[in-house]
């Protein structure tokens, strides 16, 4: 398929380089990447690849700067390999993304959860913050198979604060 | 005068000021932020994950040719994201089953991604080939090992009523495949949460002093501590003698209360909000 030069070559590529990874062979599959990135610059499959890149190279032990991500996913795969090795540098580019009003509340959402995975204090204390800001809850947008609350009835503004009651020793 | 005056006073006075102020949210109060709280918030976030791809999916199965799927498409791509982002941790975890099923995912997740939003049958066969050979379409793998002349024959007998067809049968096997996994998930955690609050009933002897009059409904009990409160004792010498204290049923719990708040203050977008009032807290 990649000799054959068509339309789909870039997809082979991907998925050798992919095949490459799963056997262990990561310097294998990072050449694949190479070629791919070299050759089909605006490839669908691009973003795809530096995703999988981030991997290849975080599980070579391999720290990658989320700084140098221009891509908030991509940013956010960097900080989730950087929350392990050095998480004083991570909550904070972690606590910044909560806080821009740029980003979306999906990638929101999956700092949240990366902060999550930490197990420092300070990750925690954000958490508190980030939580107990909620107010009254806004509708979730009807018919976005998405959400999180598609299909579920929305708890009361109140409704944690009275667990946080029952839960008290 | 003095009942009206405080009627008033109760009716417009905020209700913090009149003695009602929450308590702090459980992940504040409590001071350890164990693994076990994180592997639990790991698989409630995969079990909705989970949950929210199976929507997708069985509409992506279910879809008839040369339909525009870009919307699916978009939903793909991001569910991909959070794949990759879960399967990472939950291999960090050990949670390999869960790793396992979120890598099979994200592979159906890159093929509807990059997929033409007109679907063509050949892209849409693409689709569903990988979980036809998983097992899911078990109509056509019996026709097709059959020899030429006994397919011959088959040709020429009367069909049977069409009352499932196979893309329904593929979405109907993804279905459950995620349903049970889920289920598999929500028992997990509610194991963790029934073993936090074992781990978290105080020790020692019960309240001192008499009980109420009288014998109760059925008659004087046991001597000595109840079946939980043996259990109870025994896991406390075990932790005792590894070193580790029992954990509260709020440090188990905190954490994922607190996950679930700050995920309803993003998509609520209180975002900024959340930030001021940590900051003044």
């Amino acid at each position: 398929m990649i000799e054959l030069k068509s339309n789909r070559t870039d997809a082979a590529l991907y998925w050798k380089a992919y095949s490459l990874a799963k056997l262990g062979r990561r310097a294998d599959a990072l050449d694949a990447l190479g070629t791919l990135k070299q050759q089909f610059k605006d490839s669908r499959w691009m973003r795809d690849a530096q995703a999988l890149e981030v991997e290849l190279r975080q599980a070579s032990g391999q720290t990658i700067a989320p700084e140098s991500q221009n891509d908030e996913e991509l940013k956010l795969l960097a900080l989730r390999g950087l929350m392990n090795s050095d998480p004083d540098r991570a909550i904070p580019i972690i606590e910044q993304m909560l806080n821009s009003p740029s980003n979306s509340p999906k990638v929101k959402d999956r700092a949240l959860f990366v902060l999550s995975q930490a197990g420092s204090a300070r990750a925690r204390e954000i958490m508190g913050n980030l939580a107990e800001g909620r107010l009254e809850p806004r509708p979730a947008a009807p018919g976005d198979p998405l959400s999180r609350h598609h299909g579920r009835i929305r708890e009361p503004p109140d409704s944690r604060r009275r667990v946080s009651h029952v839960e008290r020793p | 005068m003095l009942v009206l005056a405080a009627f008033v006073a109760g009716r417009y006075l905020p209700r913090e000021q009149a003695g009602s102020v929450p308590p702090p949210l459980p992940c504040r109060r409590s001071r350890d932020n164990s693994s076990a709280a994180r592997q639990r918030i790991l698989l409630s976030s995969v079990a909705d994950h989970l949950d929210r791809s199976a929507r997708v999916l069985t509409d992506v199965m279910n879809t008839s040719e040369s339909r525009d799927i870009s919307t699916e498409q978009r939903w793909a791509e991001d569910l991909l994201t959070t794949s990759r982002l879960y399967r990472h941790d939950a291999e960090d975890a050990g949670e390999q089953s869960v790793a396992s099923v979120l890598d099979d995912l994200e592979r159906s997740l890159l093929e509807i991604v990059h997929s033409p939003s007109q679907i063509s049958a050949a892209d849409l066969e693409q689709i569903r080939r990988p979980h036809r050979r998983s097992g899911a379409a078990l109509q056509g793998a019996g026709v097709e090992r059959r020899p030429a002349a006994a397919r011959e024959r088959a040709r020429g007998r009367r069909r049977t009523a069409d009352i499932n067809p196979e893309n329904q049968l593929i979405a109907m096997t993804l279905y459950s495949f995620y349903s049970m996994t889920r289920s598999f998930l929500l028992t997990t955690i509610f194991a963790a949460l029934v073993a936090a609050s074992a781990a978290a009933q105080p020790t020692g002897s019960g309240p001192v002093g008499a009980g109420p009059v009288g014998p109760g409904p059925m008659g004087i009990g046991g001597i000595g501590p109840g079946p939980h409160m043996m259990r109870l004792g025994r896991s406390i010498q075990t932790q005792s003698r590894t070193g580790a204290g029992p954990r509260s049923l709020e440090t188990m719990t905190g954490q994922t209360i607190c996950m679930e708040a700050g995920r309803d203050a993003i998509e609520d977008g209180k975002v900024t909000t959340a930030r001021s009032i940590g900051s003044t807290s």
